[in-house]
């Protein structure tokens, strides 16, 4: 009798493993395919970089991925590493999905770095929920607006170079693994468009005879939609604006160039930002505090490190006064004034946000330069 | 083969029949001796014992010649009597009937049946071949002693005596086994063991109904808490440090003879990281090198199901540049990641198993061959990638840095592989839920097997992930022992008793 219950109890035992086991799998949620359809590392073919475009007059969406050649896969700096696949229909999900009966079967995204859009495919409803809603895509890819057909820019080379390469270098300088100044990721984007009091901007590129060359930043309204293009050539001092303001720490090993044919390489920034308000202030006042340390390059004059300090600070001033002209001109906080309102004080952000705060703000600069020669 | 004893027959007065019964007792007997002593034409007694296990001489130098020599002194005495006044030898044991008195002989005593007595002596005069004590081949240590035990259960007990020198120290002996009857004693200090636990041993030992213990590895199945698992709750070692250490503690150990492999009850899941050289060395060192034994044995376990649930679920964990070399090797065979690594780990045992069943020289060559050779021609042959590899031989060197977990180690290894070639990340974690669960609801003689992590006992786990100093260890754990707690002065620096002292 003793011996059957402790039959009866071991089978209570395993009968209470195999349920709970049963209850831990339905709870983890193992009916869903996606867990049992994915493909092992040799069957998966590696997407470096995705390519959204509309083709002029048409409604639907051409999408490009650069896929990775196994055999070539070390030497990914050249062409002939790579080779592309185009779909096109009615929406970006649409055009990826095609692109999977074209052979390439276990697309994988999770190692894309780049989301190129072409201009007419810039506008966030084109592209914006695919990026976020893919489980592959990672929030650190950088989207990229080009001027040309971003499939075009992709499958290019500059000689034996993808072109896509040199794109990866201009936002990870060197290989460097660091983001660049203007690599913006997906996630920043994302982040800035949902802050209140700042308009979000996509650096924008277009290809010439050198190659690929970074070409301005393009703003976005609170709709998603492209609302301004910076140009580099137009407004190339308020592009070096919201570089120094919104982005300073990205800046080591950026040079700047000044009068008399001075060149410093930074080796680090930084900015601070303080919002004074007060019967005593007048206008609300926001601050920027711009430390700079560099080294100077090229000192053809061998000016003294004062003057240089000074002629530094003049030139940063510039960039910034630019900026902020740019802002209120086309009526586009891209510097992020308002959203340090926000932060700062977010009773005053209540009163000014509908109103025209970008002219109802001051701003004052302060700007440490210490040069080494 | 009986697993019951048949009945006993005893002894009567006269030498012949009592000759009679030991012959039927034994039945064919190619090596067992009679040797009659004859007095004047009378018999007056009989040797009985077994050709190469006694030692002869000293049968003839300290019972033969005595008896002999001096028969004077045999009328009007008892077995007993005459053993005391006549016999050169160190104790005896008296039995009247064929199984208590052959158990002895069977042991390599030498017996004496007495003409007229229904009692017989056996004395300890063994004389057979046994293995010097050398060190352990199991547990080699780089400091501490280098002696370990023998198949001698004698020796072993000895070796424990020398180095216990206690009254306390409590040697039980028992049999087991209907037809090997094989010596065995439970070791115990009393005032620091649990007489529960002792009581519980002994129950369980004899509750083992078997025809023969060949290894206490049989003992140690069948006296174990949970045989389905892979974990063991019976430790066992070859180093008398060792057990003296856990006798100390409160444990029970348990000798087998003709085994060097003494067990100890209970057994903690953290004692598996603990080796005795821990102790002899500083903490420093000691704490990193027992650290690099709970990751060894995390990386045996858990390495290859990683790289699966890696390679063929979260790709995206893999940076950049790793990611292409790996790629890049991944592509160019036929198999998946998951056979891969379920292939070269059955690779890895076969060659495993057949290195160490093979002759010595050969074995190590094979391993070589095994190691090396198939591995290198398997990645150029396309078969499988460097990186699978990599990663099986690693975890193969890491299963050994535990010795006590390695069988514990290559099954949930296996298991893991399974679990993660389905499920990935989700499959690993499913398994380590489940492996928790078991281990936080193991036992070893009624003690939490996963003590001191599970229940928490703050002080226990200053030996656990790392080694605290000697002199912070000082408290005996709670859940071992029920003698005094401390067996050190508490928490004292070792210069503090040279700075009272002066004072003084």
């Amino acid at each position: 009798m003793l011996a059957g219950k402790n039959k009866a109890m071991l089978r209570i035992a395993w009968l209470n493993w195999l349920v709970l086991f049963i209850l831990l799998l339905g709870l983890g949620g193992c009916g869903n395919t996606d867990v049992l359809d994915s493909g092992d590392m040799k069957d998966v073919e590696l997407v470096t970089a995705l390519a959204v475009d509309k083709p002029e007059g048409g409604a639907q969406i051409l999408a490009t991925v650069q896929l990775l050649n196994r055999d070539k896969a070390l030497d990914r700096q050249y062409a002939a590493s790579y080779y592309t696949l185009a779909a096109m229909e009615i929406n970006l999900p649409a055009a990826i999905g095609e692109l999977y009966h074209y052979g390439a079967r276990q697309m994988n995204f999770s190692h894309t770095t780049v989301l190129l859009l072409g201009e007419a495919a810039a506008d966030c409803d084109y592209w914006l929920d695919y990026a976020l809603r893919s489980s592959e895509i990672r929030p650190t890819v950088y989207p990229i607006i080009c001027r040309q057909q971003a499939g075009e820019l992709m499958a290019g080379a500059a000689e034996d170079i993808s072109l896509t390469y040199l794109l990866n270098n201009i936002l990870e300088p060197l290989g460097s693994s660091r983001p660049g100044a203007a690599a913006i990721t997906l996630q920043n984007f994302v982040e800035e468009m949902m802050q209140p009091g700042i308009t979000p901007a996509l650096p924008l590129v277009e290809q010439n005879e050198a190659g690929v060359e970074f070409a301005g930043f393009v703003l976005y309204d609170d709709a998603g939609h492209v609302a301004e293009v910076l140009t580099a050539d137009d407004d190339a001092q308020a592009c070096a604006g919201w570089l120094w303001l919104q982005r300073p720490k990205y800046l080591r090993g950026y040079t700047l160039e000044l009068d008399n044919d001075v060149v410093l390489q930074v080796e680090s920034a930084s900015v601070q930002k303080r919002l004074q308000t007060g019967a005593d202030v007048g206008k609300p006042d926001l601050q920027f505090r711009l430390s700079l340390r560099a080294q100077v390059l090229n000192n053809p004059q061998a000016l003294p490190d004062a003057y240089l300090q000074t002629l530094t600070r003049q030139r940063l001033h510039d960039l910034a006064v630019a900026a902020l002209a740019a802002s209120r001109k086309y009526n586009l906080d891209f510097i992020g004034l308002g959203r340090e309102v926000y932060r700062q004080q977010p009773e005053l952000w209540e009163e000014m946000a509908e109103q025209d705060y970008l002219n109802l703000l001051t701003v004052s600069l302060e700007i440490e330069a210490d040069i080494e020669s | 083969m009986a697993l019951h004893k048949a009945n006993k027959i005893f002894f009567g007065s006269s030498l012949a029949k009592n000759l009679a019964i030991i012959e039927q007792y034994v039945g064919e007997y190619a090596d067992l001796i009679i040797r009659p002593l004859e007095v004047n034409g009378q018999a007056i007694a009989a040797l009985v014992y077994f050709d190469g296990m006694t030692d002869k001489n000293a049968v003839c130098e300290f019972i033969t010649k005595p008896l002999l020599l001096h028969p004077e002194m045999l009328p009007g005495k008892g077995p007993e009597e005459i053993a005391a006044a006549c016999l050169y030898v160190a104790d005896w044991q008296s039995a009247d009937n064929d199984q208590d008195f052959m158990n002895n002989i069977f042991s390599g005593d030498c017996g004496i049946i007495f003409a007229g007595f229904s009692g017989a002596l056996t004395t300890d005069l063994k004389g057979f071949e046994r293995r010097g004590i050398s060190e352990p081949q199991t547990e080699i240590v780089v400091r501490g002693s280098r002696e370990g035990f023998i198949e001698n259960m004698k020796t072993n007990m000895s070796m424990l005596r020398r180095r216990i020198k206690t009254p306390n120290l409590c040697f039980e002996n028992m049999q087991l086994g209907t037809e090997t009857n094989t010596n065995l004693c439970v070791v115990y200090i009393r005032g620091l063991a649990d007489p529960e636990l002792v009581q519980e041993v002994k129950d369980r030992l004899n509750s083992v109904k078997i025809d023969g213990i060949l290894e206490s590895g049989y003992l140690e199945q069948l006296i174990e808490d949970e045989p389905f698992s892979p974990f063991p709750t019976v430790a066992n070692s070859e180093k008398p440090d060792k057990v003296v250490a856990k006798l100390l503690e409160g444990r029970v150990g348990i000798m087998v003879d003709g085994t060097p492999f003494v067990l100890t009850v209970p057994t903690l899941f953290v004692e598996s990281f603990q080796s005795a050289e821990d102790y002899y060395s500083r903490p420093y060192m000691v704490s990193m090198v027992r650290f690099l034994r709970f990751f060894s044995f995390l990386i045996a376990v858990y390495a290859p199901a990683l790289y699966i649930a890696i390679t063929g679920f979260h790709i995206e964990l893999i940076p950049a540049n790793l990611m292409l070399n790996m790629w890049q090797a991944a592509g160019s065979t036929p198999l998946s990641a998951g056979w891969s690594v379920f292939f070269y780990a059955l690779v890895y045992e076969v060659v495993r198993e057949g290195g160490i069943r093979l002759p010595r020289p050969v074995g190590a060559a094979i391993s070589i061959v095994g190691g090396l050779v198939i591995g290198d021609m398997a990645v150029q042959a396309g078969l499988i990638s460097a990186p699978v590899v990599i990663i099986v031989a690693f975890t193969a060197i890491a299963m050994f840095v535990v010795d006590a977990l390695t069988d514990a180690a290559t099954v949930l290894r296996f298991a893991f592989i399974l679990l993660s070639w389905w499920l990935g990340f989700w499959g690993l974690l499913l398994g380590t839920m489940l492996l928790l669960l078991h281990l936080v609801s193991l036992e070893s003689f009624g003690v939490a097997y996963f003590a001191p992590f599970a229940p928490l006992m703050p002080y226990q786990l200053r030996d656990t992930f790392v080694r605290l100093p000697l002199w912070l260890l000082g408290r005996r754990p709670d859940n071992l022992t029920i003698g005094s707690k401390w067996r050190q002065r508490q928490s004292v620096p070792p210069t503090t008793a040279i700075d009272s002292a002066e004072g003084e």
